[in-house]
């Protein structure tokens, strides 16, 4: 698993690169959650290069978007595979998640 | 016989292709790397769409990532036998461990229709598991949880 971080504007991309599995999981929470500690609000999650996501990767998902809300930040994915948006469906993240096709959309949506 | 002996060599490939795998693991999360390891080369030596080697691993690391977290209380080591069987287009995926005995089937569906707020995440990975497979049987027996759950294997197309 590989983590990229990107500025624009006040907004951070972040780009989850490969696994998120139950060896990367851990590790990934500590990143995300360093952004969050950093002061960092307003979050796009960059996914179109994460290739699989079990259950221990969307809790850090759901995780990082509840103390993104306690903090009344902002927080979109975008670029998700179909297979990870199938795994969202069943797991009804769909209708809590802002998800966009492209990274642009999901920034535009939390530099508003 | 033993199941090494029914496996068939290069029938993968054939639209009645017959191929099994079996993998042993150890009660450490550290495992699930190798899983993904051994769930891969079976995807692809199957020759099995893109779609189903993601299910298939996902449904394998959700099983085992529970009982290699839960089923044991001692700090024991503990072997768990995995098994995939594809064959007329089916992938039999069975699962033994010797810990405490846990039916998936009757732990309880997690609520989806919360707001985020109140959102939790346990039980996800059974719920996927149950959502991904079109049959799931648990059986208790010598001292064992054994997990048997079939799903349809789609192939990947072929090129051109």
């Amino acid at each position: 698993m590989e983590i990229t971080e990107e500025k624009r504007g006040n907004v951070t991309v972040v780009g989850l690169r490969g696994r998120l599995d139950a060896n990367s999981s851990p590790l990934a929470e500590k990143r995300l959650q360093g952004f969050l500690d950093q002061g960092e609000a307003r979050i796009v999650l960059d996914l179109s290069e994460l290739t699989y996501i079990s259950s221990l990767g969307l809790r850090i998902f759901i995780a990082i978007a509840k103390n993104i809300h306690k903090v009344n930040g902002k927080l979109a994915l975008s670029g998700l595979n179909d297979h990870i948006y199938e795994i969202f469906k069943i797991a009804r993240f769909t209708t809590i998640f802002s998800i966009y096709p492209s990274c642009d959309e999901a920034v535009a949506h939390c530099s508003d | 016989m033993g199941w090494a002996q029914l496996s068939t060599q290069g029938g993968c490939g054939a639209r009645m292709g017959y191929e099994q795998i079996r993998i042993v693991l150890n009660n450490d999360l550290s495992e699930i790397a190798r899983l993904h390891q051994e769930v891969e080369n079976f995807g692809q030596k199957c020759g099995l769409s893109s779609k189903t080697q993601f299910e298939l691993h996902l449904i394998l690391e959700e099983v085992l990532a529970n009982i290699i977290s839960y089923a044991y209380g001692d700090n024991q080591r503990h072997e768990i036998v995995v098994r995939a069987d594809l064959g007329n287009g089916e992938l039999v995926i069975e699962v033994e461990d010797d810990g405490r005995p846990f039916n998936p089937l009757q732990s309880p569906p997690p609520d989806l229709e919360q707001p985020l707020e109140q959102r939790k995440v346990g039980g996800l990975g059974l719920h996927l598991v149950r959502e991904l497979t079109s049959s799931i049987v648990y059986t208790r027996r010598a001292e064992k949880n054994h997990l048997v759950m079939r799903k349809k294997a789609e192939k990947s197309e072929p090129p051109g």
